[in-house]
């Protein structure tokens, strides 16, 4: 029995990975105007390492959209 | 004794060296991917994200991390908590300052449920219900500048992105020269204006001397700036690997003292505190109740390919193998359970050889 659950585990683990890689998807809105962007499972880890959504009405928005033209925000965890 | 020393010393190498690779991200940068072990990427160092700051994050964002999860899925099915003993910075800190002479406490049985609670609430259930606190959001067009006479009026227009209002509108007019360099800047306060969420504002025109007519003119803004509080909910903002590798070394590496050492930082740094004087005193302390990523490695344990085992008929019941074990284990009974850490200290006490490594899918012995 635990054979079958250590290959079962084994498969999922992996098939998450390649899922995160090949299609894992999450739709990234600008704060303001532009284009919605897809960060795939090793952007959003990259992101996520910098608290770099935020969520707003069920919706995920990058926390860095310059607002003001010409400023740049710096990405860093608040941690 | 000698060959329980000899094991131990090459754990901490290996430790060690797992610890320098894990922050190696002055050379190295590979924030897309998780280590394996709880190393806090808010360290400028950091070489990989942490994988529970990823979870947790996913929790507060509503989004499955299907990458993190599948890396610590892999490395728990493979190894267990194997890399507890073996890789996490924080494991090798708390052997160090375990090995400080002085009293020793033995820790209660319940403590281990504590990383149980952590891995739940703090990681998922919490940041997953209450989220983020977030403010900040006002938006500003470039400014439009009429040009009258020895004056400038400027005219700027606030949108408000969030779903919160925005009141107190404050800004900043920055000059700056054609090679960008920083001319001036004029800070203009409107304490009765509220932007509404999604709304827009045309601010009153303001009217400055033309000083600067050459330069190139923006808006900046403190309320610009989306600021995400994560509340004490959130495991990240108490976690004193986090406090450690990221609030206290960082500036301490620079040679600076380290600021901001009031309010929430106050209180991670008491937790730190109180963390550090409980690893002099009590071994692996935080391993044993509050690491959420040991708690995930533990719930795999005893699916993994590479896993402590005993044979019971080899047992003399000498108790050598509890005097080894660094979490305090009934080993007969517990080694290769969620709470071994699989660091086969307790494999070189023994004197009977009882106690080994095994590796495969079947939990039968090979002859």
């Amino acid at each position: 029995m635990r054979q079958t659950i250590r290959i079962a585990l084994l498969v999922l683990a992996l098939g998450l990975i390649a899922w995160g890689v090949f299609a894992e998807r999450h739709a990234i809105r600008p704060l303001v105007a532009g284009e919605t962007r897809l960060a795939d499972g090793t952007t959003f880890t990259a992101d996520a390492s910098v608290d770099g959504y935020v969520r707003i009405r069920g919706e995920l928005f990058d926390a860095y959209t310059p607002l003001t033209p010409g400023q740049v925000q710096l990405k860093d965890c608040k941690t | 004794m000698a060959k329980v020393s000899l094991w131990r010393r090459s754990r901490f190498y290996a430790s060690l060296f797992s610890t320098a690779v894990l922050n190696l991200r002055p050379f190295v940068a590979l924030r897309g991917v998780c280590a394996p072990a709880l190393n806090c990427h808010g360290c400028p160092a950091a070489t990989a994200a942490c994988p529970v700051g990823v979870v947790a994050f996913g929790s507060a964002m509503h989004a499955f991390p299907a990458m993190a999860i599948g890396t610590v899925l892999a490395v728990g099915i493979l190894t267990g908590r194997l890399v507890c003993a073996f890789v996490c910075p924080f494991g090798l800190l708390q052997d160090l300052l375990h090995r400080i002479p002085g009293p020793k406490l033995r820790l209660p049985r319940w403590w281990r449920y504590g990383k149980y609670a952590c891995l739940a609430l703090l990681v998922v259930i919490l940041p997953f219900a209450l989220g983020f606190r977030v403010d900040g959001f006002l938006a500003f067009d470039k400014p439009k500048v009429d040009k009258d006479g020895d004056n400038i009026k400027v005219a700027v227009t606030v949108r408000n992105p969030s779903p919160e209002a925005v009141r107190g509108v404050s800004l900043e007019l920055v000059w700056k020269d054609k090679a960008g360099t920083e001319l001036q800047r004029l800070p203009q306060a409107f304490p009765e204006q509220t932007v509404e969420p999604g709304g827009e504002l045309l601010l009153p025109v303001v009217q400055i001397p033309n000083r600067l007519g050459e330069a190139d003119l923006t808006v900046a803004s403190r309320q610009a700036e989306v600021r995400q509080d994560a509340g004490l909910h959130y495991f990240c903002t108490t976690c004193p690997a986090g406090t450690l590798e990221a609030v206290v070394l960082p500036p301490l590496a620079r040679g600076e003292v380290p600021s901001a050492w009031t309010g929430r930082n106050a209180l991670r740094l008491g937790i730190l505190g109180a963390f550090l004087v409980l690893m002099w005193l009590a071994s692996r302390p935080f391993c044993r109740g509050f690491c959420p990523l040991g708690a995930f490695y533990g719930l795999t344990a005893r699916f993994a390919i590479s896993r402590m085992g005993i044979d019971s008929s080899a047992c003399i019941h000498c108790g050598a193998c509890d005097r080894a074990c660094p979490v305090g284990l009934d080993v007969p009974k517990e080694v290769g359970g969620p709470e071994c850490i699989a660091c086969g200290d307790c494999m070189a006490a023994c004197s009977q050889d009882g106690i080994s490594r095994r590796f495969g899918f079947s939990d039968r012995k090979s002859a």
